[in-house]
């Protein structure tokens, strides 16, 4: 049960972009370079702009709401998975 | 870029080429021969395959979409104006061959289609499409604007958009001069052409509005998609003036003939806009490798 939750606290760090002690993982610092990737190739290389005004508090949690509204659903869940699973 | 995109620039570079030649033939003999040829025959194929390239793109793209989502609506109008430019495109080429067969009681495109095709065709893919087409697009600048992707107009827009209405005053003012008692009274179909021009105006300052957005947010395959869309209209409205130039008398000859080419590069810029937007919700399910550092 502890496993999960540690599992899931993770997750919800990595979503939100969270920091644990003030300093970014190797883990967030990927999953936010993967989603400053798509979001430059699907939308505009500005486009983390529009989301946040500081590229470090671009997360899945700040950007989900405008990919989904100009890519659907289907596909931001597929952009999320490729975001959070790509090595 | 994106396959479909590539697939119809290069048609389109292919027709355009076709185009050339004739054009020059045109230009040293003076015959009209292979030019009407190439417009009546290469020019319809090209515009029912970019309408129905058009349509099916943007099909596409709504059916990405979920019943609740706000851009399913703007694709099914972007589609029911491709689809109205199909439509168009096949009443218009069925009245040019109605046209160029012998007149006969037997003849079936004579029998079954009304005389006026070709104005029906030009009412379905004129303000027709473009009402469609400005439902999308004011859908499209409300969700922009909801995210705050949306910038205001800027000075040389607005005197851009001062210059097109201008010009439509002027419109205006001459429709108003044949509508004394010495002219016949204007048709319906007539009447709803006069709304061409409006309508093209309103499309040009939502296309401004769209690629000052475009502008903000970086080239990417959404913006491109949009951009795509301000180049169609742009286009779309320098054939209208080049119609107007015509009727005014101010082109010679040969350049009367070189602005029916124009439409070609609109048709294939609509055809090329959900082409990007279908990339960009295709692209995160089939793009597989390393992810670059942006």
């Amino acid at each position: 049960m502890d496993e999960l939750s540690q599992k899931m606290l993770s997750w919800s760090r990595l979503w939100s972009g969270t920091l644990e002690n003030g300093e970014p993982t190797a883990e967030h610092y990927r999953v936010r370079m993967h989603l400053l990737f798509w979001l430059k190739r699907c939308i505009g290389h500005e486009a983390s702009a529009v989301v946040t005004t500081r590229v470090e508090e671009v997360s899945l949690a700040t950007s989900t709401p405008l990919l989904t509204a100009f890519l659907g659903r289907r596909a931001m869940l597929e952009l999320s998975r490729r975001v959070l699973n790509d090595s | 870029m994106p396959r479909f995109v590539v697939w119809i620039w290069r048609v389109c570079a292919v027709h355009y080429a076709i185009g050339a030649a004739v054009y020059l033939h045109f230009l040293m003999t003076g015959s009209y021969r292979y030019l009407n040829w190439y417009f009546l025959f290469i020019g319809t194929l090209f515009f029912l395959v970019a309408t129905v390239a058009e349509f099916f793109l943007a099909f596409e793209c709504r059916s990405g979409f979920e019943s609740d989502e706000p851009m399913r609506l703007a694709w099914t109008f972007i589609a029911l104006a491709a689809l109205a430019r199909f439509v168009a495109a096949s009443l218009i080429s069925l009245d040019h061959w109605r046209a160029s067969i012998p007149r006969s009681t037997t003849s079936v495109l004579a029998v079954v289609f009304p005389r006026d095709l070709a104005q029906i065709g030009s009412v379905i893919g004129g303000p027709l499409a473009m009402i469609f087409l400005a439902i999308a697009l004011s859908r499209v600048l409300l969700i922009q604007r909801r995210f705050g992707v949306m910038r205001g107009l800027e000075r040389t827009d607005l005197v851009l958009i001062g210059l097109i209405l201008l010009l439509m005053f002027g419109e205006a003012a001459r429709i108003a001069q044949y509508l004394g008692p010495p002219y016949p009274p204007p048709t319906p179909i007539k009447v709803i052409l006069w709304l061409s021009d409006p309508l093209l105006g309103l499309l040009l300052v939502q296309a401004v509005l769209i690629r000052r957005s475009s502008i903000r947010v970086g080239i990417g395959l959404l913006s491109q998609c949009w951009g795509m869309y301000v180049i169609a209209i742009v286009t779309t409205l320098a054939g209208d003036a080049s119609i107007w130039a015509v009727g005014e008398g101010l082109l010679s000859e040969p350049l009367v003939a070189l602005t029916w080419y124009i439409w070609f590069f609109a048709a294939a810029a609509f055809a090329s806009a959900p082409a990007y937007q279908l990339a960009a919700m295709k692209l995160p399910a089939i793009r597989k490798g390393v992810v670059r550092k942006p």
